[in-house]
């Protein structure tokens, strides 16, 4: 559906995509990687609004800039945050639904389909003006799908979701996928995309750094050191009971600060699962809770440097 | 049908109260300084001077070009500004139809808003008068008759000696017969009057640059007089020359109103060729509306003042030409004045059409080829 060949985009004397071939089939594929890593970009490339500056990319076998029978068949959600403030949801829907060729008669029927299926019908006739960030990319949602399109690119869509409407968005694509579309999700975050598929594209500088199976990937990552720092009011009690666990490598009390300790672990999922409920059990006040290595960056300087 | 829809929602977006706010204060203003200076100068009030004063520098030199420039090039600056455009240009609709589209929403805005501070303006500026418009002098459009004739029995000035020159045995022979000292009687009055309605009519030698030399012809007189008129407009022409020759003698044969409709007609074509500049600026520039109003309120105040044929590069030039205003003169020659002194020569009506109509059309095709071609991709997503 779509394939990339040589492709290299340049913003003046900044790289975007750099050299990128691939090819993207039907279901549900992942581009990951950290920000500035052009993933971006090539949805751009791909949706038609920038012409690669070498190379050829092509949609359904076309060129999409300014292609107007591939965006017919194009769902396309874009990273930025703002709509058109003054309309409300519906109304916005309704006019890119329009605006995808829909015909007078069905645009009623399908704009509802949308909205429900992003569960936004109960806010549709707010103004988009005082949507929350959620409900932002909701209502992005509604219009990429509204018109019902074979191929569905969404960038970051998962951003500003609270985790039930994480699920549910990602419900939603992974359903869409299984309906034998062809769904392309960017992410910066891998934990986001593994509850969506196995295939991925791993991007970073411009470049495809790798493809296929997440698993093969994970193994890369986990084998990387994960630093997360607590704040808390026991931190010393916290990091006793933190030194039990197996896959904690080091526990470290900040210099700066002394509610506040760093911990180093290879297995931050499994961590991540547990820590709510030893929190919880032996009743430790976390007041803050935030990894550095959470963004992709450093995985992939590990994995790029590895 | 999803042309209209474009255009409908266009407006839409267009009509916002903070914009509409903006909008009536544009309507309004002229309107407001026209009832102020008519309340001021009360009996001394001059509509058709005041109307063409305002409706030339406030309607056609600011509420005009302003309106068509921020609207013009808000069609793309405002999308890439919000970062919307990237909806538009994701959808299976050619790109130069959603450029169109919400030009057409910009004109009509852009136009209708001039429209409306135009004909405010001119209902609070008008003087009912009770011969609008017509040429042909009947006995109350005499204000002055003593003042009349007395200087067609002796001529003192160059016209005064021309007039006198062409009137028939009768009237000369009742001119002479009349005692200065005392009010012109009837036969006289109404001789002269058929002399005058008979030059007024047909006589296209009454102007000769010689012969008005001394006397400064308002912009509107000045473009009749440079299209060589016929018929209707002959007649216009030699009335209105009368009555600068004459100050105080006629009635003022225009009135505001009856310029309205020439002033409707004309501002939309003026709306569509600045809006559709500015649209093609939008298209090149990322800071067009600047580039706009520089363009608008820079370049077209003052290349039309320039000597030669420089001013046949802006836009204004053919818009006076279309619709020439009277505007007071000032008595003392200033730089303006004296430039425009130094290209007399007026551009014809037909060519002002023409030439604005092309402006408009090859803008706006250029744009919609121009957006069609170029990737317009918000800027700090990159």
């Amino acid at each position: 559906m779509i394939s990339l060949r040589h492709v290299s985009r340049w913003y003046g004397q900044v790289l975007g995509v750099n050299d990128v071939t691939c090819n993207l089939g039907p279901g549900l594929t992942a581009l990951l990687g950290p920000n500035g890593a052009g993933k971006s970009t090539l949805i751009k490339l791909i949706t038609g609004q920038l012409r690669p500056t070498t190379g050829v990319v092509s949609v359904f076998g076309e060129r999409p800039f300014g292609n107007t029978g591939i965006m017919r068949r194009i769902g396309y959600c874009p990273e930025i945050e703002t709509c058109y403030e003054e309309m409300t949801g519906g109304d916005f829907v309704r006019m890119l639904a329009a605006m995808a060729g829909i015909s007078r008669t069905e645009v009623e029927s399908k704009v509802r389909a949308a909205l429900e299926a992003v569960r936004m019908m109960e806010h549709a006739s707010r103004r988009i003006g005082a949507y929350s960030k959620g409900m932002r990319q909701r209502i992005k949602m509604a219009q990429a799908i509204v018109h019902d399109p074979e191929l569905l690119v969404l960038d970051e869509p998962l951003n500003g979701l609270d985790p039930v409407g994480r699920r549910e968005i990602t419900d939603l694509l992974v359903r869409w996928a299984e309906m034998g579309r062809c769904v392309l999700v960017s992410s910066h975050i891998l934990h986001e995309v593994e509850q969506m598929t196995r295939s991925i594209v791993l991007m970073d500088r411009g470049r495809i750094r790798a493809m296929g199976d997440i698993y093969q990937i994970r193994a890369l990552i986990d084998s990387h050191p994960h630093r997360i720092s607590i704040r808390a009011e026991d931190v010393r009690g916290l990091a006793r009971r933190l030194l039990d666990m197996p896959y904690i490598f080091s526990v470290r009390l900040s210099q700066q600060d002394p509610n506040a300790l760093e911990v180093e672990t290879p297995s931050p999922d499994r961590f991540y699962d547990e820590f709510p409920a030893i929190v919880l059990r032996d009743g430790y006040r976390v007041s803050a809770f935030e990894s550095p290595d959470n963004n992709l960056e450093a995985v992939f300087q590990y994995l790029v440097k590895g | 049908m999803l042309d209209i829809f474009l255009i409908r929602t266009a407006l839409r977006d267009l009509l916002k109260a903070r914009r509409l706010a903006v909008a009536v204060v544009l309507i309004v203003g002229p309107a407001l300084i026209g009832l102020v200076i008519r309340l001021a100068t009360r009996a001394r009030f001059d509509g058709v001077a005041t109307y063409g004063a305002l409706a030339s520098l406030l309607v056609f030199g600011f509420v005009l070009p302003i309106l068509a420039v921020v609207f013009g090039t808000g069609v793309i600056a405002q999308e890439m500004e919000q970062k919307t455009i990237v909806y538009l240009l994701t959808r299976p609709v050619p790109r130069w139809r959603i450029l169109f589209a919400k030009f057409v929403a910009a004109w009509l805005v852009a136009s209708i808003t001039a429209i409306l501070a135009t004909v405010l303006l001119g209902t609070v500026t008008n003087q009912p008068n009770a011969q609008t418009g017509r040429a042909r002098i009947y006995p109350e459009v005499i204000r002055d008759a003593k003042g009349l004739c007395s200087a067609l029995q002796l001529p003192e000035t160059p016209v005064a000696e021309y007039l006198s020159s062409q009137l028939s045995a009768r009237s000369l022979r009742l001119l002479n017969a009349w005692d200065p000292g005392t009010t012109p009687g009837r036969r006289l009055v109404q001789s002269l009057i058929n002399d005058l309605n008979r030059i007024i009519a047909h006589d296209e030698n009454l102007y000769r640059p010689e012969r008005f030399s001394a006397i400064q012809l308002p912009e509107d007189v000045r473009q009749l007089v440079a299209e060589r008129p016929e018929g209707e407009n002959l007649a216009r022409r030699n009335r209105l020359l009368l009555e600068v020759a004459f100050p105080g003698v006629f009635a003022p044969m225009r009135t505001t109103i009856s310029q309205l409709p020439r002033d409707m007609l004309v501002l939309p074509l003026g709306a569509l060729a600045y809006a559709a500049i500015s649209l093609l600026l939008a298209t090149l520039f990322s800071r067009a509306l600047i580039v706009g109003l520089f363009l608008a309120f820079g370049w077209e105040s003052w290349v039309p003042m320039l000597p030669g044929n420089f001013k046949l590069v802006s836009a204004m030039t053919y818009l006076r030409a279309l619709a020439p205003h009277a505007r007071p003169e000032v008595a003392t020659p200033d730089l303006m004045s004296f430039f425009s002194a130094m290209n007399p020569e007026s551009v014809p009506a037909n060519v002002a059409w023409i030439v604005l109509l092309s402006i408009g059309v090859v803008s706006l095709v250029l744009a919609m080829f121009v957006f069609s071609l170029r990737e317009y991709v918000p800027k700090d997503d990159a």
